[in-house]
């Protein structure tokens, strides 16, 4: 089913082409200009002495790949649902609706593999880091943590919302959610103690946090990835179940 | 004759509301069923979506070829097509697109699916639609690429909804057509707003009111058993009672009436006309009608005395 999936994400994009593409070049060099440029002369002393574009380099290049994301997962589970297209007819297929989604889940993260490898090459010249090809393989598996469950985020509210106005200001929060408060730009010693602590323990925090750990000091927190796998799993088994709920209601 | 579909005690609400009230009934194989709903309310969608499969039933059961439409679902999804009212294809993808998509999820042999769906692009003149973008068609033609996407997976059952709503005439010409050359090889359910399209074309008509199955039967048969096929209107110089009273015992003769100088009278067939005329020799005529019944007749008549409408 994967590869009927794959073949439908390369028909949409073969269908619009050059708006994909155009996307992907333009948005890493927008959101270089209003977010990275102003940050390094914003953050005079980088935390533990981290260069500024190496410490800003995978949250940017996740912001880039989730923005890639939102409208692939909005297309696919609120625009057809509520417009009553395609899901209809596919529930009426002889697929199961968990697997389904299961396996949507997965045409995603491939999708946003391609696009995370493209985004690293565009910043790479863009940003210039300065990594080793070690330091890219490792933020890899963290990037596609951090998409995986900024995925299932996206499904459960495609799915739970029915108004577009709603949708759309929600969609709006969590992209504000992931720039400001998941710690892909701004650390969580910024913020007030409390609300920095909250957000340091959410999972999206979590895995950001670990990324840095094994990016900059080489210690991967085993723990921590598991638990954000755990989490990951679980929350794509919940959204199977609300899936299967809202394409027989 | 062997049951495509069988209804037992099947009920249907929405917010409360029922929709569908304990149907109990069957449709036999490859027969041609045509629904028709009195009103918003009779629950004729909801009964096509619950044999498509989109709707579970409250309670009661559907048996799709014998299977529990329930427990047996995934297999009785590979016998049924279902054409909704809505087109539901994927605005952004070429309509071929859109089927091979859906129909890559069905369990059915790929080379018989590329051959039905040649067969069906050219019966509904379709060549030039299929590599264009939904959201580039007409109403029309999306109907007509539905049933393409139907019809290419050779389904034992297909369930239409008003299958030619906004097409052409031309286009409605040819998929009634295509539609008719499937009768008796398949089992069909649809529901149209053409009473002239129901008349002709079917082997059952349900006619719906309030969740209710309110008429099931051929067109045939209802009227033979309502009103009669034929209705005579004998107007003459001067009509008595007595002639009347002869009239009225008259064979086969249906619900004579006495209106002034006029005879108004039902009949299932022509030569009832024929035995009254014996009675009136020596009687003068000075017009006579014949009108044969038809569905919306049928329908009219039930419907007032009923006092529906």
């Amino acid at each position: 089913m994967i590869s009927t999936l794959l073949i439908r994400r390369y028909w949409i994009i073969k269908n619009r082409f050059f708006t994909t593409l155009g996307l992907l070049l333009i948005l890493p060099v927008f959101l270089n200009i209003v977010i990275n440029l102003p940050f390094k002369r914003l953050v005079v002393n980088p935390l533990w002495n981290i260069p500024h574009e190496q410490w800003i380099y995978p949250g940017l290049t996740i912001i880039v790949v989730v923005m890639m994301m939102i409208p692939s997962v909005s297309r696919d589970l609120f625009d057809l649902r509520i417009h009553k297209k395609l899901l209809p007819a596919l529930a009426l297929t002889s697929i199961s609706k968990s697997v389904y989604l299961y396996n949507f889940l997965i045409t995603i993260l491939i999708e946003t593999i391609v696009y995370t490898i493209l985004v690293m090459i565009v910043y790479s010249i863009l940003i210039a880091p300065g990594f080793v090809v070690l330091d890219y393989l490792i933020m890899f598996p963290f990037i596609l943590l951090f998409i995986a469950l900024g995925a299932n985020i996206l499904i459960t509210l495609s799915l739970i919302v029915d108004k577009t106005t709603l949708y759309n200001l929600l969609m709006l929060t969590f992209f504000l959610f992931i720039v400001f408060a998941s710690g892909t730009v701004i650390e969580f010693e910024y913020f007030p103690e409390v609300i920095g602590n909250i957000l340091r323990y959410l999972p999206t925090g979590q895995i950001m946090q670990s990324l840095r750990m094994a990016l900059f000091s080489g210690v991967i927190n085993w723990l921590i990835l598991l638990g954000a796998l755990v989490t990951i799993i679980l929350w794509t088994f919940l959204n199977c179940i609300l899936f299967k709920k809202r394409l027989t209601k | 004759m062997e049951a495509s579909i069988t209804f037992k005690k099947v009920g249907q609400l929405i917010d409360g509301r029922t929709v569908l009230a304990g149907l109990s009934f069957g449709i036999e194989r490859n027969s041609t069923v045509a629904i028709i709903g009195d009103n918003d309310d009779s629950g004729l969608t909801e009964f096509l979506r619950i044999i498509a499969g989109l709707s579970d039933p409250n309670y009661g059961s559907l048996y799709i070829h014998g299977l529990d439409s329930i427990k047996r679902r995934l297999e009785i999804r590979n016998l049924i097509g279902y054409v909704p009212f809505e087109n539901d294809m994927d605005p952004w993808l070429t309509a071929e697109q859109n089927i091979n998509f859906i129909n890559s999820f069905y369990s059915i042999n790929n080379k018989k699916l590329i051959e039905k769906y040649k067969y069906y692009i050219d019966a509904l003149e379709l060549k030039e639609k299929v590599n264009i973008k939904v959201n580039k068609l007409s109403p029309g033609a999306l109907r007509k690429l539905t049933l393409l996407r139907e019809l290419s997976r050779d389904p034992k059952i297909l369930v239409l909804d008003h299958p030619t709503a906004f097409m052409n005439a031309k286009d409605r010409s040819l998929t009634w057509n295509l539609l008719r050359s499937l009768h008796n090889k398949l089992t069909m359910i649809y529901s149209s707003s053409s009473l002239n399209i129901i008349e002709n074309f079917h082997d059952r008509i349900l006619v719906f009111h309030n969740g209710k199955i309110d008429l099931d039967n051929n067109l045939d048969n209802m009227l033979k058993n309502w009103m009669g096929h034929y209705q005579f209107t004998i107007q003459f110089e001067k009509f008595l009672t007595p002639l009347f009273n002869k009239i009225e015992r008259v064979q086969d003769i249906i619900s004579p009436i006495k209106k002034e100088q006029t005879l108004i009278f039902n009949a299932n067939n022509r030569s009832v006309l024929l035995r009254v005329m014996t009675l009136l020799v020596g009687v003068t005529i000075t017009d006579i009608n014949i009108k044969r019944f038809h569905l919306r007749d049928l329908l009219a008549a039930r419907y007032i005395r009923e006092g529906i409408v």
